[in-house]
C-alpha cells in the first residue's frame, strides 16, 4: 500500500482533495453589518487557499438571522447572503482549494438553553438548517459543515448536561440527536447523496456532567449512518461550566503549555469507531508532527486555524520541504481574546511580542530559545507552567491559564469586595491556594467578615502592581499578601515567583506614594506555619496598622489646607 | 534600544487635569521591552489615574492601548476608531513616538507620559544603562568597545579626568569610570598602545549639534 | 612686548617653585583677591586662579588673573572644558594673555553634580589633552583649526595630574600625552600619602616625564579633622590616609597640625626625584602661605628680574629639560 501523507489525496464522498489539510473554520469577526461578506473575508481565506490548503472550511456562518453567536459573523439565513458567500467559493477555489461552509445555530448567543425552546423553535432551526446548507451548495461551496460542537444549539442538544427537555428532542442519547437526524435526513434529501456533508462534533465536551467519549462514539456512529462523510473531531469549547476561557474552553484552543496534538487521542478514538475520513484539530501546527499523525494513520486529516493565521503560507512551505521557514504558532491565543479592538478581525498578534527576552532569560528551567531561524521558540515540553514568563512578559503575549488573568480582577476580587460592608475599613486578604500555607476561608471568622475579603491565588508573588491598583480602585483600603516563606516549601512549583512579592508590593507603594495616594496601603508578610493557622490575626493586626496610619494619613491631608 | 521612564505621576495628573476622557496610547517596541511604556504600564497608569481622580472625587473616563510602534503613522491607525471620543491621548511613547503621533494627528493634544533617556541596553533583568549618543562618529573602534563620550560623564576622549576611584566615576559612584573599562578590555587584549594615541577633538558638527540630522536614501523614493 | 612667565623662569633656572592657589569670590569685587594676592608676594612664584573650582560659580579666573597681572604678580590661569566650548576657551585665552596673564593650566573640571549648579548642562567638547594641545599650538601661532594667527600667544601652557586616580596606568599614560601635547609644568593633586605618591613619581621617570615636564607637587593645608573626612570622602581624586585625619584629631590646634603636615610634605617632596616645585592649596587659609613657605625654608623666592636668591640652588634632578 502506497505510504500515505499530509500530501496524498483523499476522497471524500465523490469530492477528491489534493491534501489532508484543512483550514479549521475559526470565526474571523470580518462580516460586514448583517452578516455579509467582506473583502477582509475574501482575501482571508483566498490567500491560504493559494498557499495550498487542501480544504478551507469558511468559519461559523449563522443559519438563523436571530439565533446567532455576537460579533461580526457570517449569515446563510437568506438568499441574499448567497452572491456574496458564491463568491467567497469562486475565489477559493480559483485559488485551488475545495470550499467548505460551516453552518450554525446558536441559542447560546441569545441566552437560551435547550429546554427553553418550543418545539416550534427546533422545527423551524432543523428547516433553516436545510435551507441553509442548499444555500450554501448552491453559492458553490464543494463541503457543508454541520457544527454540532462547541457553544452552539446542536452541542446543546447533545450534551447530556445541557439537554434537559423532556420531549423526543431529550432524554437518551438517541433523542438528544433527534434534532440532528431530522436535519442530515433533511440534507440528503433535498440535495442527494451526491454532495459532501461534514459534521463536527464534541468528542469530550470537558464540563461536569457533559458527554465524553462514550457518549460521542456512538454520536459518531449515529453520524455515519445518518449519511455524514467525514467527521470533524473537536473538543471542549463549552461553557457551561468555566465559561469563556475556562478548562473546557482551553482545552479547544491548547495554549502554549500543552503538547502537540493534546485531543488527538479522542480523534484516534472516534476513527476506530467509525468507517468515514475523521480530521482532528487541536494544536496541530508543529509541521513534523502534523506529517506524523497522518502517516502513522491515527487519523485522516489535519485542521488547523491558529497556525495558518501565523503563517498564511504553512502548507505552500511544507509541501516545498521547508518547515524551517514557518512562522510558529507559539498557542498564546491572543489572535482570539486579544483583539485591539471588538470590531477587528482575527490575526496573528504574535508579532505582538516585544522580543525583550524577559521570558527567556527568567525561565527557571531555561525553556525558551533561539531556533537557529531567529526566532523565539518555547521548549514546552519540560514546562512546569510555573508562569514566571507571563507574568514578566509586558507585551501580555505570553499567557497562563492559571495567571491571575487580565480580568482576575474583576471577575473574583470584586465579589469578593462587594460583600464587605462599606462604612469599615475594607481589606482584601490575598493569599496562597497552592502550598502546604493555603489559607481558607475559614481562617477568616465571622468577626471580619465585613471588613476583610480573602481572594486566593496559585501564588501572592504573582499578583502585579498594576492588578494591585485595580484593587484599590475596587475601595479597598488595604491589600495583604500573604505569602509563604519559600524555604519552607521548596518543593511549590511557584515557589520562583515567590521573590517577587516584596519587590512588586514595593513598586506600588511608590506609585501610591507619587501618587499621593499613602492612606492605601499595601503589605506583603511571609507568614510562617502558625501564622498561616492564625491568618485571623495577621489580618487584624494589618486593619489595626491601617487604622493608625489612616489617623496619620489624615493628618497629613488636613495641613495643606490649614496652611494655605 | 531606546529607554525610558514614565514621568512623575504627579506630573502627569496635573497634565491630564483639565480632562475626563483619556486615551493612554503605549508603544510596542522599545519602551515594551524596557518596561516603562508597553501595555502593561499603560494600565497601570490608567488604573493610578482612576484611582487619583477617585480620591479627588472626579471620575475619569482612561482606556489602555498599545499600538506596534508609535514611530510610524500606519500603526497609530489603528487607534483611530477610539480616538474621535477622548479629549486627550498620553503617549507612552519615547519622544519619536509623541511628535510622530502628534504630526499625524494634528488636531489631537497628545501629550508626552515617558521621558526619554536615550538609547540604552539591558544590564541585567530590569536594568538598562545608556551606551550611546548618537554622536554621528563612532569611535568604539579605539575604545575596545565601549562608548567613553555616552558613560563617561565628561565624554572625555584622551583618557579619565582624575576623578575616578576605584573604577568608579566621579560624578556618580553608581556608575563605572568608563575609562577603567576600556583600559581593563584593552589591557586584557593587549592593545594598551591605543591608549597612548592623541585624538584630536571631536568633530561634533557630525552630532546634533550640527542641527537635527537626516539619513536619506536617494535610491528609495518611488517616483 | 610685556613680562614673560615668572614661573617658567624659575622652572627653567632649576629652582624649585611654589606656586599658591587663590579662589575667587563669589561677588564682583576684586578686593579680597587683591589682599590675598599681597599676602602671597614675595612668597610665591606665581598665584594660581582657580575656574570656577568644584563647579561652583566665582569671579571669572581671566579677570581675576588680569587683576593679578596688573598687580604685578605672576598668574596662572586655570582653564576648565566644562563651562566652555572651544570658541570660548580661545577667547578667554586670547583675553587673558592680552591683560598680561603667562600661564594657562588646562583641566577638566570637576563635574558639575557637586556644584552651585547641578542642573547645568556641561560642554566638554574638549577634554584637557586637547585643550592643552589648543593652547600649546596657539603659542605656535596656530588656530585649532589650522588657521595662522597674526600674532602668536606667549604664554606657558601647564596641565594636571592625578596620581591618585585609578587605573594609576592610564594617569601616566595621559601625563605622557599631555607632555606631547605641549604641557611645560604639570600641577598634581594634593598629596598626602606620600607612598604613593613616591611609587607614581616612579613611574612619571621610568617614562621621563620628569624631564619633559616641571612637575609641580600639591600639597593642601588642612584645616581640621572634618575638613580632611570631607576631601576624602567629597572632592573628587583626593586621597586622604587615615593616619592625617588621625594627627588632626588628635592634635590640640589642629590648624597648626596642618600647617606643620604641610610643611613636612613639602620637605619631603624636596627630595622626591622629579619634583621641581610645589602648588600650595590652602583654600580659605592663603594667610598661612607665606608661613608655610618660610618655615619650608623656601623664601626668600628668585626675584621675578631673573637672578636667583636665597638658598635655593640648582638641583640636578630638578632642572626642567626644554628638549
Amino acid at each position: 500500500m502506497e505510504k500515505v501523507g499530509l500530501f496524498t489525496p483523499i476522497k471524500i464522498n465523490k469530492l477528491v482533495l489534493k491534501n489532508r489539510i484543512m483550514m479549521s473554520p475559526a470565526f474571523s469577526n470580518s462580516a460586514a453589518p448583517g452578516g455579509f461578506v467582506t473583502d477582509w473575508t475574501l482575501r482571508h481565506y483566498q490567500k491560504r487557499a493559494a498557499a495550498g490548503v487542501g480544504l478551507v472550511m469558511v468559519e461559523h456562518t449563522g443559519v438563523s438571522g436571530y439565533y446567532i453567536h455576537g460579533g461580526n459573523r457570517l449569515q446563510i439565513s437568506t438568499d441574499l447572503h448567497v452572491p456574496g458567500l458564491a463568491r467567497l467559493a469562486r475565489v477559493i477555489k480559483e485559488a485551488g482549494a475545495a470550499a467548505g461552509l460551516q453552518i450554525a445555530h446558536s441559542i447560546h448567543g441569545v441566552g437560551l438553553k435547550p429546554e427553553d425552546l418550543p418545539k416550534r423553535v427546533i422545527l423551524e432551526m432543523i428547516r433553516e438548517f436545510i435551507e441553509g446548507a442548499r444555500r450554501a451548495y448552491e453559492a458553490g461551496f464543494d463541503v457543508v459543515e454541520l457544527h454540532f460542537a462547541h457553544t452552539y444549539t446542536m452541542a446543546d442538544l447533545l450534551s447530556r448536561r445541557t439537554n434537559k427537555r423532556l420531549d423526543e428532542y431529550g432524554g437518551d442519547v438517541y433523542g438528544r440527536m433527534k434534532a440532528h437526524r431530522e436535519i442530515i435526513n433533511g440534507i440528503r434529501e433535498m440535495m442527494g447523496p451526491e454532495v459532501t456533508l461534514f459534521a463536527r462534533i464534541c468528542a469530550d465536551e470537558f464540563v461536569i456532567g457533559g458527554n465524553t467519549l462514550k457518549q460521542s462514539r456512538v454520536i459518531a456512529g449515529e453520524l455515519e449512518k445518518m449519511g455524514v462523510d467525514c467527521i470533524d473531531v473537536t473538543v471542549g469549547v463549552r461553557f457551561d461550566d468555566g465559561g469563556l476561557k475556562g478548562y473546557s474552553d482551553l482545552r479547544g484552543k491548547p495554549t502554549v503549555e500543552y503538547e502537540d496534538g493534546p485531543n488527538l487521542y479522542l480523534a484516534e478514538d472516534i476513527k476506530r469507531h467509525v468507517g468515514v475520513p475523521v480530521i482532528a484539530v487541536g494544536k496541530l501546527g508543529n509541521p513534523e508532527f502534523a506529517a506524523s499523525v497522518i502517516e502513522q494513520g491515527r487519523v485522516d486529516m489535519v485542521a488547523m486555524a491558529r497556525p495558518l493565521l501565523a503563517d498564511d503560507k504553512w502548507v505552500k512551505k511544507v509541501q516545498a520541504g521547508r518547515p524551517d521557514l514557518v512562522r510558529t504558532c507559539v498557542c498564546c491565543n491572543s489572535c482570539l481574546y486579544k483583539r485591539r479592538h471588538p470590531d477587528d478581525p482575527i490575526r496573528c498578534m504574535e508579532r505582538e511580542c516585544a522580543r525583550c527576552l524577559a521570558c527567556l532569560r527568567n525561565c527557571p528551567y531555561r525553556l525558551p530559545f533561539i531556533n537557529e531561524k531567529g526566532r523565539l521558540e518555547f521548549g514546552n515540553e519540560w514546562c512546569d507552567e510555573c508562569g514566571m514568563c507571563a507574568g514578566l512578559c509586558p507585551a501580555r503575549v505570553v499567557r497562563f491559564q492559571a495567571d491571575p488573568q487580565y480580568d482576575w480582577v474583576s471577575r473574583q476580587v470584586e465579589p469578593a469586595v462587594k460583600k464587605l460592608s462599606p462604612g469599615q475599613r475594607r481589606v482584601l486578604v490575598i493569599t496562597c491556594a497552592s502550598g502546604p500555607y493555603r489559607c481558607d476561608d475559614k481562617f477568616l471568622p465571622g468577626g471580619l467578615a465585613h471588613s476583610a475579603a480573602l481572594v486566593r491565588v496559585p501564588c501572592p508573588g504573582r499578583v502585579e502592581t498594576v492588578q494591585m491598583i485595580r484593587i484599590l480602585e475596587l475601595g479597598v483600603d488595604g491589600i495583604l499578601l500573604a505569602g509563604c516563606r519559600s524555604e519552607e516549601n521548596p518543593e511549590c512549583k511557584y515557589r520562583h515567583h515567590h521573590p517577587w512579592a516584596p519587590h512588586r508590593v514595593r513598586r506600588a507603594g511608590r506609585i501610591l506614594e507619587e501618587a499621593g495616594l499613602s492612606h492605601k496601603v499595601i503589605a506583603h508578610i511571609s507568614l510562617t506555619g502558625l501564622e498561616a493557622l492564625d491568618l485571623a490575626g495577621v489580618t487584624r493586626n494589618f486593619l489595626n496598622g491601617l487604622e493608625v496610619n489612616n489617623r496619620v494619613g489624615e493628618a497629613d491631608d488636613h495641613r495643606p489646607e490649614e496652611t494655605a | 534600544m531606546i529607554i525610558g521612564q514614565r514621568k512623575p505621576l504627579k506630573r502627569i495628573f496635573e497634565m491630564l487635569d483639565p480632562y475626563d476622557r483619556i486615551l493612554i496610547a503605549g508603544c510596542g517596541s522599545c519602551v515594551t521591552v524596557c518596561m516603562s511604556g508597553g501595555l502593561k504600564e499603560a494600565e497601570e497608569t490608567a488604573a493610578v489615574l482612576r484611582l487619583h481622580r477617585q480620591a479627588e472625587g472626579r471620575p475619569v473616563e482612561v482606556r489602555a492601548r498599545v499600538v506596534e510602534r508609535q514611530c510610524e503613522p500606519e500603526f497609530l491607525e489603528t487607534l483611530d476608531a477610539d480616538l474621535p471620543h477622548f479629549q486627550v491621548v498620553l503617549s507612552l511613547a519615547c519622544g519619536v513616538g509623541v511628535q510622530r503621533y502628534s504630526l499625524f494627528r494634528p488636531g489631537k493634544l497628545i501629550l508626552p507620559g515617558l521621558d526619554t533617556l536615550g538609547s540604552g541596553l539591558p544590564v541585567r533583568q530590569g536594568l538598562w544603562e545608556e551606551v550611546c549618543l548618537g554622536c554621528g562618529d563612532c569611535l568604539l573602534d579605539q575604545t575596545a568597545g565601549v562608548c567613553p563620550i555616552t558613560r563617561c560623564a565628561k565624554g572625555l576622549l584622551n583618557g579619565p579626568c582624575g576623578g575616578s576611584r576605584n573604577g568608579r566615576c566621579e560624578a556618580n559612584t553608581e556608575n563605572h569610570c568608563a575609562w577603567q573599562i576600556i583600559y581593563d578590555r584593552l589591557a586584557a587584549r593587549g592593545e594598551l598602545n591605543l591608549l597612548e594615541e592623541y585624538r584630536p577633538p571631536k568633530d561634533w558638527s557630525r552630532g546634533h549639534w550640527g542641527g537635527p540630522r537626516r539619513l536619506e536614501r536617494e535610491d528609495m523614493p518611488i517616483v | 612686548m610685556s613680562k614673560p612667565s615668572n614661573l617658567r623662569k624659575v622652572l627653567e633656572a632649576g629652582h624649585f617653585a611654589v606656586t599658591a592657589e587663590v579662589g575667587p569670590p563669589r561677588f564682583a569685587d576684586f578686593a579680597p583677591l587683591r589682599q590675598k594676592a599681597e599676602l602671597l608676594r614675595r612668597y610665591v612664584d606665581a598665584v594660581n586662579i582657580t575656574d570656577n573650582q568644584s563647579a561652583v560659580a566665582r569671579l571669572s579666573s581671566q579677570a581675576c588673573c588680569g587683576e593679578l597681572a596688573r598687580m604685578g604678580i605672576d598668574a596662572v590661569f586655570q582653564v576648565t572644558c566644562r563651562d566652555r566650548n572651544r570658541i570660548a576657551i580661545q577667547s578667554d585665552i586670547l583675553g587673558a594673555v592680552a591683560q598680561g596673564v603667562r600661564n594657562i593650566l588646562c583641566l577638566s573640571g570637576d563635574h558639575q553634580r557637586f556644584g552651585s549648579d547641578p542642573q547645568a548642562k556641561s560642554v566638554f567638547d574638549l577634554d584637557s589633552v586637547q585643550l592643552v594641545r589648543l593652547a600649546a599650538d596657539m603659542t605656535r601661532g596656530l588656530f585649532p583649526g589650522g588657521r595662522k594667527m597674526e600674532v602668536s600667544l606667549e604664554a606657558y601652557v601647564g596641565a594636571v595630574v592625578n596620581p591618585f586616580a585609578d587605573p594609576v596606568d592610564l594617569q601616566v599614560i595621559k601625563l605622557k600625552k599631555k607632555a606631547r601635547a605641549g604641557a611645560r609644568f604639570v600641577q598634581t593633586q594634593c598629596v598626602f600619602d606620600l607612598e604613593r605618591f613616591s611609587r607614581f613619581m616612579e613611574r612619571v621617570r621610568e617614562a621621563g616625564l620628569d624631564r619633559e615636564v616641571g612637575i609641580l607637587a600639591g600639597v593642601s593645608l588642612l584645616r581640621s579633622a572634618g575638613a580632611a573626612r570631607f576631601m576624602q570622602e567629597r572632592v573628587p581624586g583626593v586621597t586622604v590616609p587615615e593616619e592625617v585625619v588621625r594627627r588632626l584629631e588628635l592634635a590640640p590646634d589642629p590648624e597648626e597640625e596642618g600647617v606643620k603636615i604641610c610643611v613636612e610634605t613639602i620637605d619631603r617632596m624636596r627630595n622626591v626625584k622629579g619634583v621641581a616645585g610645589v602648588h600650595i592649596m590652602a583654600i580659605a587659609l592663603e594667610e598661612r602661605v607665606p608661613e608655610i613657605v618660610r618655615r619650608a625654608g623656601l623664601f626668600p623666592r628668585p626675584d621675578p628680574a631673573g637672578q636667583a636668591l636665597g638658598p635655593v640652588s640648582c638641583r640636578e634632578g630638578n632642572r626642567v629639560d626644554q628638549g
